[in-house]
């Protein structure tokens, strides 16, 4: 259905640009009028008919720019179609016009972006008209095509059946990061996406990402980071030696990241700017909340870092 | 009434069941109160915070059964931020204080601790029965609590939960002399269960009538357990792998045949393809049939399997059944009375369904009452034809994925399909929106939607009319959430009156304002009006002309809240 739909689409909009009733410039009039028009009482059935046949040639919705981050059932068309500001967009504005339309689908990929993380952060304004400004006006520019930031918790449905999905016949459902998480504006409906964070270790000048919606544990976590640095570590040590093994450095395990015993142990800072032991708080509870991981020489950790590590240990086997 | 004896009066109660009756009952006289507050025994709290646990406990001394429900309803979709709240801690440990004999407890959408259910556990001797919908907080060391100190536990039933595994062996721990076990649900958890201890359970638990198993448990196992339990009415799969022309597969096939009891099926988390053929000689049995959590299903199959259910009542499925499949149930599942379908990815699936499919149920299946539906596209004609052949809708609840989609024939909004459904289905009791929609919809919402319940907006409306005609319209609203519309200020001030009559209020991304719902506060003493500050800047202070970004509302005795984290202002 989407694709038919988009495919149609464009032949479309290309058509408008040609045809001369008075859409056309109706649409022109519009493109270059983007701050409130005045004037124009929005009177409901007035308004209607003539909305509706802009919002034909708009295609867009505001939940359409989903699509891009729609993993495996998109289609190959590489310009998806962008919502446009909605009837609805004008009149949270209070602005009695109908938004633009964009002419081309590069406008729209980028007006879009920046209006739909306002529709997140909300300033006073839901949309802004100046960036769809900046995109009407320079109509050629397709500028940075930034991936449309989802709408948080659009469709409706529960995180739950969100990852069913992508783990159907294989390993079980990755712990739901976006499961009543939102810290802050940003949207967090990460379905179809993973959640790559950074991760830095000691004495390893290049960083990795890892993906922690693959794993649903601290164990399995743990062991990921294990693997990551492994050889990165010996081929550091080795280098870091003036090479004067001829073999690679034998790669040793790294392990105890998460009980204060081994050589390393893993922290994380938070979304508030915080550094943090991985492991105080369930997994769900981490995972929506890190922003970035490290892994510290234990040795280097300050006094009270370890202090609480070594308490959280005696709750631990206290509980046990 | 009142000439009779006080026995005679209880005696006539205990034939009131339900709690809206009940709470009739209540209000009729004073000694009705008193008579009525003694002898109940099951009561249902929609919001944990109206009312306080210990204020509970002193009206109803011989409580029972206690439903409880925390968090808003649009919680489920990640926009209430972690930690708001819905603890369990304080309910139980009120109760716990007190001497009610608690023997079932319900709870959806609240944060249960591990320690929470290890206080339950130990207080209560006759617990019998522990339902958790949509919760978190816990992992399977409080399950383990539970199933080792319930001794008369008769129901575990885990939907849709977060839980934290541990790896240790809960299942174990339900005692030898457990026996008394009706109902199992663990579908929800992750982790591998003992399916040693989980088949001796089985077999000590002669009563056992439903069973939902994870997806760890293999398809030899189910199989064992089938064999064991051939009593089993409602069974939810786990994994459902296997070779066809394995020898575990022709014996499961075998089992299948002796377990004539199951009328309700679900699960099948982890399928292959063309196994499902050894469910055919149930499937005529059927009478609910939830298919929503088996992604690996396709659709060919899906229907092959449906031509075989011709008993259902209950059908939750994925859209990759297609209108066309969905064409297939109407041909066939002429007793159907809820349909569900999910879509099996969240924005698109080529195969999806349309207003067809709705369409082809309604002409089939004039049985309908509930409806949740998601799909691409909807027009207006469709809804309209619906409403005619479906007069006995009691919930619709309609999700056009793409947010604002018009009808795509003609382009106009949805209003006159959803107007058609409100004036059809008298009885409408819940109602969710989408597509496009103008203030028109919400005019005849007010206009027809006489029973309306609960209903759910989002981006739609123009005005702040839109709002008023549902809040002076539908006068047995009881919940109301709404997102992503404008509607500001003057819509939620004309009748602030109205929230003291409804259970809650949710709007979000709307355009009301702090200094708005700071009057609403001050007007109405008896509202907890919770605005959420997520700002991430430690000191910014709510101007009165800032607009809210969330908003939840809700009429309460219990005063303001004293768990509410550090983002929640409580007006």
């Amino acid at each position: 259905m989407d694709e038919r739909s988009r495919s149609e689409a464009s032949p479309q909009l290309l058509d408008l640009m040609n045809r001369s009733e008075g859409k056309c410039s109706e649409e022109r009039k519009l493109e270059l009028r983007l701050g409130p028009p005045g004037g124009e009482e929005w009177s409901h059935s007035g308004k209607m008919k003539k909305s509706n046949t802009e919002r034909e040639e708009s295609l867009l919705s505001l939940g359409c720019f989903s699509h891009a981050i729609l993993n495996g059932f998109q289609s190959k068309d590489t310009t998806p179609p962008w919502p446009s500001y909605h009837n609805k967009a004008s009149s949270f504005l209070q602005f009695p016009s109908t938004p633009p339309v964009m002419g081309k689908e590069a406008l729209a990929s980028q007006a879009c972006c920046p209006k739909v993380v306002e529709l997140q952060n909300n300033d006073t304004k839901v949309f802004s008209p100046s960036s769809a400004n900046t995109a009407v006006s320079q109509p050629n520019t397709s500028q940075k095509r930034t991936a449309p930031a989802p709408v948080v918790g659009w469709p409706p449905i529960r995180s739950f059946r969100k990852n069913l999905a992508s783990s159907s016949n294989s390993k079980p459902p990755p712990e739901s990061s976006q499961h009543n998480e939102v810290a802050g504006k940003k949207p967090v409906d990460n379905y179809g996406k993973g959640l790559f964070v950074k991760i830095n270790m000691d004495g390893v000048p290049i960083g990795r990402k890892v993906d922690l919606n693959a794993y649903d544990s601290y164990e399995n976590l743990s062991s990921a980071v294990d693997e990551l640095f492994r050889g990165l570590l010996a081929a550091q040590r080795d280098s870091s030696a003036g090479g004067a093994h001829n073999k690679v450095e034998e790669e040793k395990a790294i392990t105890g990241l998460l009980d204060g015993k081994g050589e390393y142990t893993l922290v994380y800072e938070d979304n508030e700017g915080d550094r943090m032991l991985v492991g105080d708080v369930p997994w769900h509870m981490f995972v929506s909340t890190v922003k970035r991981l490290r892994v510290l020489k234990s040795s280097e950790l300050s006094a009270f870092t370890l202090g609480s590590k070594q308490e959280k240990i005696a709750l631990d086997s206290a509980m046990k | 009434m009142n000439y009779f004896p006080d026995e005679v009066i209880e005696h006539i109660f205990d034939y009131v069941v339900s709690h809206r009756d009940r709470n009739a009952l209540s209000l009729v006289c004073k000694s009705w109160y008193r008579i009525e507050r003694f002898t109940r025994q099951r009561v249902f709290i929609g919001n944990c915070y109206s009312i306080t646990p210990e204020r509970l406990i002193q009206r109803f001394p011989g409580l029972k059964s206690l439903t409880l429900k925390g968090k808003p309803h649009f919680a489920d979709f990640s926009l209430v931020p972690y930690d708001w709240g819905g603890f369990l801690c304080p309910w139980i440990e009120a109760l716990a204080k007190s001497r009610v004999g608690l023997e079932e407890l319900r709870l959806k959408r609240m944060v249960v601790s591990d320690e929470s259910l290890e206080l339950l556990s130990r207080s209560f001797t006759h617990f019998k029965s522990l339902v958790l919908v949509s919760c978190e907080g816990f992992t399977t060391d409080g399950l383990a609590a539970i199933a080792a100190n319930c001794r008369f536990l008769r129901e575990l039933d885990l939907q849709e939960n977060e839980v934290e595994d541990h790896k240790g062996q809960w299942l174990s721990c339900f005692p030898d002399s457990c026996t008394s076990l009706v109902s199992l649900n663990f579908a929800c958890l992750k982790g591998e269960v003992s399916l040693g201890a989980l088949e001796r359970l089985v077999a000590r638990s002669p009563n056992l009538k439903s069973l939902k198993l994870n997806r760890s448990v293999p398809l030899d196992a189910l199989q064992r357990i089938m064999m064991r339990a051939p009593q089993l009415a409602d069974l939810g799969i786990g994994s459902f792998v296997h070779d066809p022309d394995s020898e575990a597969y022709i014996r499961l096939k075998n089992t299948i045949l002796k377990c004539k009891s199951i009328t309700s099926l679900s699960g099948f988390l982890e399928v292959a393809p063309h196994c499902l053929a050894a469910i055919y000689p149930i499937c005529p049995n059927l009478t609910s049939l939830n298919l929503s959590y088996a992604a690996g299903i396709q659709g060919s199959e899906l229907i092959k399997l449906i031509r075989h259910c011709g008993k259902l009542q209950r059908l939750w499925i994925m859209d990759c059944i297609g209108d066309k499949g969905l064409g297939v149930v109407a041909m066939t599942c002429k007793d159907l009375q809820e349909l569900r379908v999910f879509p099996s990815a969240p924005y698109g699936n080529p195969a999806a369904v349309t207003e067809k499919g709705l369409v082809a149920i309604s002409m089939g299946c004039p049985k309908l009452h509930s409806l949740l539906y998601f799909c691409h596209q909807m027009t207006n004609a469709a809804l309209i034809t619906v409403a005619k052949n479906c007069p006995n809708f009691i919930r619709f609840r309609l999700c056009i994925l793409e947010a604002l989609k018009p009808d795509p024939d003609t382009l106009e909004p949805l209003d006159e399909g959803f107007g058609a459904i409100v004036q059809s289905c008298r009885r409408l009791r819940r109602l969710s929106l989408s597509g496009q929609l103008t203030d028109q919809v919400f005019l005849y919402i007010g206009m027809y939607a006489e029973q309306l319940e609960m209903l759910s907006i989002a981006f739609a409306g123009e005005s702040d009319k839109g709002m008023l005609y549902v809040l002076n319209g539908c006068k047995k609203l009881r919940k109301l959430e709404i997102r992503d519309c404008p509607f500001g200020n003057m819509a939620l001030l004309t009748d602030v009156g109205k929230y003291e009559t409804m259970r809650s209020l949710w709007m979000s991304s709307c355009e009301v304002t702090v200094g708005a719902c700071k009057l609403l506060a001050k007007k109405m003493p008896r509202l907890n009006v919770e605005i959420f500050n997520e700002n991430e800047q430690e000191d910014c202070s709510l101007e009165d002309g800032q607009r809210v970004e969330k908003m939840y509302l809700y009429r309460t005795l219990a005063g303001k809240r004293k768990d509410a984290p550090e983002y929640v202002w409580t007006l």
